[in-house]
């Protein structure tokens, strides 16, 4: 049928073609070419349905209805010129031309296009929407699956969205444009999340689901861009929308979103955590859920348990290695050492009643006050194979804070465990604003760190509270004072045994220590440690509540501020196989500041043999304090000192005087062993109760310790020095100066002062230490008209010691005095020396000889006496210790 | 020649990241929702990466262009993009306003306290770049 009215259309049609002189002549003189049937209106002409126009649009749309697409291009391009006095007509003539166009596969897009745009534009001006949406929908569609250019699709539907004024149609359009874009080759995906968010704004008026559809679509667009005005947009009306289309759950997730990360001011925020409030309490009547605020800055989160970790402070990991030494037998030592080790990466305990504290920094990111109730940890239990009970685990203290605008609080939280078990530390819980119960998790924070909030549980232990009754926080350089160490138990078994170590044994001396007068040279360590860590004395076990008072001696030997670090390490009564020990620590501090400096010189006496003066310029340094010295202690093998001057008045100093002390000091050879003498100044006051000689043992002790590691010294010159220390005189001198202050008492100490054994070493010959010979010729003859006569004169030093080192200052004097001669042809006369005539420092080592050269000139004959030279001798350890001890 | 009307200035770094931003009359807003403006502007950063690949200069003029307001962009050799949204056209008045902030951002990158691609929260800053605005705009 379409076929035969297409054939007769088509006859139609060329006979009236064939009239086409007439045709053509009437278009050349411009007459309308419509028939008189053709009416008008105001989109132009409406063409009668017998006229040539109509027939050919007839004609054009049957072929191609039936695929004729050849056909209808040709029909629609002939007639889209015959319509231009109708809009409408050639509008749909033109629309048609470029469909056919597209289906015919001419690829000429170009072409397609400006007659789509053209269709557009005649529809609009003729005000046929409808029609001009139309072909801007197959325009787009055309360039999309065609042309598969999605760009120019998008910026048309993005350009007309922008002009269209139905709500709707607008929305439809950006959306759209939205997936154009984001389907181009270089996807400009913002523009599609802007485009989408257009579309849900013009959607809402309509419908809430494609508003919500859109947003939800834009967002992982802007998620975490940070854009302030963008996130809260977002989490506002996705919050808004969720809830009015009943999707609490999505509501109060961005609810919660809204409220974590806000950049509005005060009122806003405050009106959205009040609706996230709201909607979060429709959510979960009862339960807890997890809530946005306040933020935890989970790297300051610290766990305090009673049990102290020593692996970052290799001060606290020293001392806890010397106290496991002096409660380990010595055979058993390596081996505990290397269980220690290994067991260094325990997991940290908890004891049964002692309280675990929490320590975390919370910040409230909302610039209004938030008020939390109840804060406190929430924890899980896994309780111990042992356990049997049902009973409450732990017990957690809640407590009530207010977080102002913006705060970063540090909040302290406690928990006490009541039963054998592990306990996990989860997160805190708590009240918001007493609406809403809610949580934070810690579970963010990674492996590393929630082993730490991984607490095991042990069985009832003691638990010591030690500290100093009346230690001072400021001292004096030397100052002496008897204070107590209080040691209270403050757990709920006794405590049998108790061991403290110190990292400043020099600084605390207990009743009872022992004294040495011949210092080891060998295993110093071991010595050493026998100070640094020692067994505090207890007659009984401590009972629970119950504490002891242990006298201590403090000294302050350096100036400045003193970290005074104690490690206590006890035992329970009743043997524990989950704690078979604990450590506690405690520290003090002290302020020292100066009060005295000494410098000590020794010369021999000029009067009498074996004697020797000595020195001792003292300086108050102190600012403000006036310093007397009431006694002098020392101990020595052989030697003695007594005062040069009468002593019976008190030394006493001014701050910033100085003076010197002067003291004979004399050998005594009938003495057999170590004397250990006192010299009172002031015959009031007692230093017999001050263990002076134990704390100048250990001063001296340290001193060999650091001369050793300072000269790495080998083991075989250690084990010499034993011996000879074992065996030779010692020719060492060690001074206490006791002084007061007003009610303080110190003590400064003045250790190894050396002097030049006088008696052979012991097994040798018949030798003086140092031995000196001076050669020169004994008779010349010269002509003093040729100038001076010079006599070269040979010093020959000779170090007889075995085994010490001697060092001396060579000093040639003046000469002056004269020779009483019989004969007096030979006159007295002076000489002078030539060139060099002081050497410093030479040093001699053991069983060395050195000789030196010196030039003496003399102007005219005579006999003159050369033995003018000056040697002053030290030996050289003990002068290095001396620089070392103060 | 000065201009009125809304002024919306930001710095973006690097992944899109606003470094800095600042309102300015902001209750004069033209557009449908006054909160769009940042989606546009945000939505500006596909035109501005495809002028940059364009031109070879730093100032881009205007870029985009929705309703009546426009986006004229300034890309620093470090790849930051300063973006400003207004409403009258002044190419000269907004090229030299680029240029004299992103002086003041150089300096803020010489600081050694300055963490790369962060937020630029300083108060002197903020107060130098309005003064420019003031000068340069108002």
């Amino acid at each position: 049928f379409m076929k035969e009215n297409i054939s007769s259309l088509n006859q139609q049609y060329l006979n009236e073609r064939n009239s086409f002189v007439s045709y053509k002549v009437k278009a050349w003189f411009g007459s309308k070419l419509r028939s008189k049937n053709d009416s008008e209106n105001k989109n132009g002409v409406l063409f009668n349905f017998q006229s040539m126009e109509f027939l050919q649009r007839r004609l054009a749309d049957w072929a191609f209805l039936l695929c004729d697409y050849g056909l209808a291009h040709r029909t629609y391009k002939s007639i889209s010129g015959m319509y231009q006095n109708s809009t409408t007509w050639e509008a749909g003539a033109r629309e048609m031309l470029g469909i056919s166009s597209v289906l015919l596969e001419l690829h000429n897009r170009t072409n397609e296009d400006s007659l789509f745009e053209a269709a557009h534009d005649l529809y609009e001006g003729a005000n046929f929407r409808m029609f001009a949406r139309r072909t801007l929908l197959i325009r787009c569609m055309v360039l999309c699956d065609w042309y598969k250019d999605f760009r120019k699709a998008a910026s048309i539907y993005a350009s007309f969205a922008d002009t269209e004024t139905n709500q709707q149609y607008k929305a439809l359009l950006n959306e759209q444009a939205a997936y154009n874009y984001v389907l181009n080759v270089h996807s400009s995906y913002r523009r599609y999340g802007f485009r989408l968010v257009l579309a849900s704004t013009y959607f809402k008026e309509t419908s809430l689901n494609h508003t919500l559809r859109c947003l939800l679509q834009a967002y992982p667009i802007y998620e975490n861009q940070k854009w302030s005005g963008i996130t809260d947009f977002l989490h506002f009306h996705l919050s808004r929308y969720s809830y009015n289309q009943g999707r609490l759950e999505d509501a109060v997730h961005y609810s919660s979103k809204l409220v974590s990360n806000n950049s509005s001011d005060s009122l806003v925020q405050s009106s959205h955590f009040r609706e996230y409030l709201r909607i979060s309490k429709l959510f979960i009547d009862s339960n807890s859920i997890t809530v946005p605020i306040p933020n935890l800055k989970l790297d300051t989160l610290k766990v305090h348990l009673q049990d102290f970790y020593s692996d970052y402070d290799p001060e606290w990991k020293k001392m806890e290695t010397n106290i496991h030494m002096i409660n380990t037998p010595k055979d058993r030592r390596k081996f505990k050492m290397m269980i220690l080790r290994r067991n260094n990466k325990r997991q940290r305990s908890a004891i049964i009643g002692e309280i675990i504290y929490v320590e975390l920094e919370v910040e409230n990111p909302l610039a209004l006050p938030i008020q939390f109730s109840e804060m406190k940890l929430y924890c899980h239990f896994d309780k111990s194979e042992e356990e049997s009970t049902d009973e409450i685990p732990y017990e957690i203290l809640p407590f009530d804070t207010v977080l102002l605008p913006k705060e970063t609080k540090r909040i302290l939280f406690a928990l006490r465990p009541l039963r054998k078990g592990i306990i996990h530390i989860e997160g805190l819980s708590f009240t918001l604003c007493d609406t809403l119960f809610g949580k934070r998790s810690f579970s963010d924070l990674g492996a590393k760190y929630m082993s730490q909030l991984s607490i095991e549980v042990k069985g009832s232990m003691p638990l010591i509270k030690p500290r100093y009754i009346d230690f001072p926080s400021t001292a004096l350089h030397g100052e002496i004072r008897k204070v107590n160490l209080r040691i209270k138990n403050k757990g709920s078994t006794p405590v049998s045994s108790l061991s403290m170590s110190t990292n400043l044994m020099n600084y605390i001396t207990l009743e009872g220590e022992e004294f040495k007068e011949i210092l080891p040279t060998l295993d110093i360590e071991a010595e050493l440690l026998k100070f640094n860590s020692k067994i505090l004395p207890l007659e009984d076990n401590l009972e629970p509540n119950e504490h002891i008072d242990i006298p201590i001696w403090f000294r302050a030997c350096g100036t400045g501020i003193k970290h005074l670090k104690n490690l206590y390490y006890y035992l329970p009564s009743e043997k524990n196989s989950d704690v078979p020990y604990r450590i506690q620590r405690a520290a003090a501090e002290v302020n020292v500041t100066p009060s005295i400096s000494f410098e000590t010189s020794v010369i021999p006496s000029e009067i009498k043999p074996h004697s020797y003066i000595l020195s001792i310029l003292v300086k108050n340094v102190s600012e403000h304090d006036t310093i007397s010295f009431e006694n002098v202690r020392y101990f020595s093998y052989k030697w003695v000192i007594s005062p040069l001057q009468g002593m019976s008045e008190k030394f006493t100093f001014e701050p910033q005087q100085s003076g010197t002390l002067f003291f004979e000091v004399n050998l005594v050879e009938d003495l057999d062993g170590i004397m250990v003498n006192n010299i009172k100044i002031s015959e009031e006051f007692d230093a017999d109760s001050l263990p002076i000689l134990p704390m100048m043992y250990k001063s001296r002790l340290l001193s060999m310790n650091k001369y050793h590691n300072d000269t790495d010294i080998s083991e075989e010159l250690a084990e010499e020095e034993q011996y000879l220390a074992t065996i030779t005189e010692n020719h060492y001198l060690n001074i206490a100066l006791i002084w007061s202050c007003g009610e303080k008492i110190g003590a400064h100490f003045l250790e190894n002062i050396s002097f030049l054994p006088t008696k052979p070493w012991n097994g040798s010959e018949e030798k003086n230490p140092l031995s000196y010979y001076i050669d020169s010729d004994q008779s010349i003859v010269h002509n003093f008209e040729q100038g001076f006569c010079i006599v070269p004169i040979t010093i020959t030093l000779s170090n007889n010691s075995p085994f010490d080192t001697i060092v001396l200052d060579l000093e040639c004097l003046e000469s002056f005095d004269e020779l009483v001669m019989e004969n007096e042809m030979y006159n007295q006369s002076n000489y002078f020396w030539m060139g060099v005539s002081e050497i410093s420092n030479i040093v001699l080592p053991p069983c060395n000889t050195e000789s030196f050269t010196i030039d003496m000139a003399v102007s005219k004959p005579g006999l003159y006496n050369v033995n003018r030279i000056k040697f002053s001798v030290y030996l050289e350890t003990a002068r290095r210790m001396k620089s070392t001890i103060f | 020649e000065k201009m009125s009307g809304e002024l919306l200035f930001v710095i973006v770094g690097k992944n899109d990241k606003p470094l800095y931003e600042l309102e300015h009359n902001s209750e004069h807003r033209e557009m449908d929702d006054p909160n769009l403006v940042h989606f546009f502007l945000h939505s500006s950063l596909d035109a501005v990466e495809e002028c940059a690949w364009k031109k070879d200069t730093m100032y881009l003029k205007v870029v985009d262009v929705f309703q009546n307001m426009k986006v004229s962009a300034f890309v620093s050799a470090g790849n930051v993009k300063y973006l400003l949204l207004h409403s009258q056209k002044n190419d000269d008045t907004i090229k030299n306003f680029f240029q004299e902030v992103h002086e003041l951002y150089l300096k803020v990158l010489l600081n050694p306290f300055y963490e790369h691609n962060s937020k630029i929260e300083s108060p002197i800053f903020d107060d130098r770049v309005r003064n420019i605005l003031r000068r340069r705009f108002l």
